[in-house]
């Protein structure tokens, strides 16, 4: 059961700005639970458990520029939407390579870098994107993904690995 | 690669996927959140009937009485109406009294954050504004007669200003006398008087208005009509 978010937060004005920011994103994050769930009574109960783990970590992220924190709400919206609907729909997750061990990533055109991010998987490129663009620490990627602090340390070190694979493919190697 | 080349590229190519809107065709700019889900993120956000004071426990306190015959619950008891409700709250019988919340979907086009604020203009002169607060989903007003300091709920005035969705889960108690009112001009009052206080809320087709405070019915009533815009 969901208790009082502001309870998560022991400072007035992060109360307040965490209230703002609800009534600001909640229509973005019920469309991103919808369009993964395509059920409104689900996409709300997601959306509510986005916003408290949103409250948990908030102290720690609420600095980021607003167009990063919405990036990072979105974010969590979805995986928690996704959570939601592996329980419901029983979808077996993809084991590790744990011999992927090599993320040092080749020096490479920059047209030729942005498309195979734009190929890898979305959970790649998003995990990704929270720890190299939004510079989070593994405990606030782990927080977005409902995951543990190791498993989001390996899923950063995979993805990068997933996109040495794609720049190798292109003839680039480190 | 230096990591700055990849935060640069991941930025080009994920920003706007996380940053613009998403489309869904479900889900319009007027959606409306079902009850359970504004009642469970009220309570979670701790807004509902909230009040802010800055400093005095027992003004707080004090309020908070008050506030519990802060809205209307018009079963079976109207004042002047000839014609069916302008807007209404959706009930919940709890122990003691009732939770109301403000009906939503009774209004159209209810605003979804304070844009300009409202103020209390026909206080006597020997009432001072002891504080107030301005957010994005509310705005209040405490007002103390001056010469008897704050200690004394008598001498309270509060004025309060929410966006519609916001106004949940406000308790009346059983024995408070509720009944509503539309006026000449339209504009439908709820009432709810109480030994201590008398409490008017209304909705001017933006905002739910709540005032609370001593005064008796009528000089309540004349007491909404000189809420005004703030300069």
């Amino acid at each position: 059961m969901l208790s009082s978010y502001l309870a998560l937060i022991d400072d007035n004005a992060l109360r307040s700005e965490f209230e703002t920011f609800y009534f600001e994103n909640r229509l973005k994050g019920m469309r991103a639970a919808y369009n993964v769930l395509n059920d409104k009574v689900l996409a709300e109960d997601a959306l509510s458990e986005a916003f408290f783990k949103l409250a948990k970590c908030f102290q720690k992220i609420h600095s980021l520029p607003s167009h990063k924190l919405q990036a990072y709400f979105v974010i969590t919206v979805k995986n928690t939407a996704l959570n939601m609907l592996k329980k419901e729909t029983h979808i077996e997750t993809v084991e590790y390579d744990d011999e992927l061990e090599h993320d040092e990533l080749p020096e490479v055109d920059y047209s030729i870098l942005k498309d195979c991010i734009t190929r890898l998987g979305d959970t790649d490129r998003e995990i990704l994107y929270l720890r190299f663009e939004l510079e989070l620490n593994y405990s606030e990627i782990a927080a977005a993904l409902s995951i543990s602090e190791t498993a989001a340390r390996q899923r950063v070190r995979y993805a990068k690995s997933k996109l040495r694979k794609l720049l190798e493919k292109e003839g680039y190697h480190g | 690669m230096g990591d700055e080349i990849l935060k640069q590229a991941l930025a080009e190519v994920c920003g706007n996927e996380y940053q613009a809107e998403p489309f869904c065709g479900d889900i319009p700019d007027s959606y409306r959140f079902s009850h359970r889900f504004e009642k469970r993120m009220a309570k979670a956000l701790g807004t509902a009937g909230s009040i802010t004071v800055s400093g005095k426990p027992n003004i707080r306190k004090r309020m908070k009485i008050a506030l519990v015959a802060a809205v209307i619950f018009s079963a079976g008891f109207m004042l002047g109406m000839a014609r069916e409700p302008i807007w209404n709250f959706i009930t919940h019988k709890v122990d003691g009294g009732s939770q109301l919340s403000f009906d939503t979907s009774t209004v159209d086009d209810p605003e979804t954050s304070i844009n300009e604020v409202y103020t209390l203009t026909g206080l006597p002169n020997d009432y001072e504004l002891l504080d107030s607060t301005h957010s994005k989903v509310s705005a209040t007003e405490l007002w103390v007669k001056q010469s008897e300091g704050a200690d004394h709920a008598d001498n309270i005035i509060y004025f309060g200003q929410y966006i519609a969705a916001v106004y949940t889960d406000a308790f009346i108690p059983d024995d408070a006398k509720n009944g509503y009112y539309i006026d000449s001009n339209g504009t439908q009052y709820y009432i709810s008087e109480s030994e201590d206080y008398t409490s008017v809320v209304w909705y001017n087709g933006d905002y739910v208005l709540l005032l609370t405070g001593s005064f008796n019915k009528d000089e309540m009533l004349d007491l909404c009509k000189t809420v005004k815009l703030k300069k």
